[in-house]
């Protein structure tokens, strides 16, 4: 097993000094651990992110494995103690807090006070203005990228990530709907995730423009 | 009366509520962020926030799954 030091030295070295020192200060909520969720997790702590808070109530069903990153073994567990065990395969010295509860827009300014950027990976769309509402309210000045439309497998290039606000983005192609017509497939669930995972470190990283 | 939803001319009744003009879009209330004259409308409020003349509204929709 490799020690800290040499995870890091690794990751200084692939994403160059400067660069990896913002990253591991870089402390980030994430908001539902489901097809979205799961996947900005795991890639944020392969780049070597410095903290993130993890929050679902709900547990691993085998309807999930999908399109989320879990495991045939982890069917029953909560989730966010499946992806601390997964997350910690990757890097076993990440900095990982759970947050085991229903979230609601009166607790989410409570939970999250601190972290840099929130990323909103609900599957609630009740859930989505809400986790919102509570961020421009409630963490003023906290970076925001969420998420909506990325149901089904329509087009790649469709998904987009649109600035709304200051460090405020949305993830999606705003329209397709999960419902009885269409499923989340782990394809372009994916797309929208690492359209989120991305935004977040660039929103860590101080870069905040509009999209050409 | 007129207001401005997301950049639209739209004509309203005086009088109208948030929650009507979201009805009359055919948009389910819970699932809209809603910012009016650049003040965040909380979800409790649209039942009885009555559009002002020349209101500048912006709708941001949402939809499920993730």
């Amino acid at each position: 097993m490799p020690d800290r030091k040499e995870i890091e030295d690794v990751l200084a070295e692939r994403h160059g000094a400067a660069l990896q020192a913002r990253i591991a200060e870089g402390v980030v909520g994430v908001m539902g651990l489901g097809g979205l969720g799961s996947a900005v997790a795991v890639a944020l702590v392969r780049i070597g992110i410095g903290k993130l808070l993890l929050a679902d109530y709900d547990v691993v069903e085998l309807s999930n494995l999908n399109r989320q990153y879990y495991f045939a073994d982890q069917i029953g567990l909560p989730k966010t103690v499946a992806l601390r065990d997964t997350l910690l395969r990757i890097n076993p010295y990440v900095s990982l807090e759970i947050i085991n509860e229903r979230l609601s827009e009166e607790r989410i300014p409570f939970l999250f006070q601190g972290v840099d950027v929130l990323a909103e990976c609900f599957d609630d769309p009740v859930m989505k203005p809400a986790a919102l509402r509570a961020a421009l309210t409630g963490l003023a000045g906290v970076g925001y990228v969420g998420a909506s439309g990325m149901a089904g497998f329509g087009d790649n290039n469709r998904i987009v990530t649109r600035r709304i606000y200051p460090r405020v983005y949305l993830v999606g192609d705003a329209q397709a709907e999960v419902g009885p017509s269409q499923g989340l497939m782990a394809p372009r669930v994916g797309i929208a995730a690492h359209h989120q995972a991305n935004q977040v470190l660039r929103l860590l990283l101080g870069v905040d423009e509009e999209s050409e | 009366m007129q207001i401005i939803c997301n950049d639209e001319k739209k004509e309203i009744r005086p009088g109208t509520a948030l929650v009507a003009f979201l009805a009359e879009l055919g948009v389910k209330p819970d699932t809209v962020f809603v910012e009016c004259n650049g003040v965040i409308i909380k979800r409790d409020e649209y039942e009885t926030y009555v559009l002002p003349e020349g209101a500048r509204l912006e709708l941001i929709r949402f939809v499920g799954g993730g």
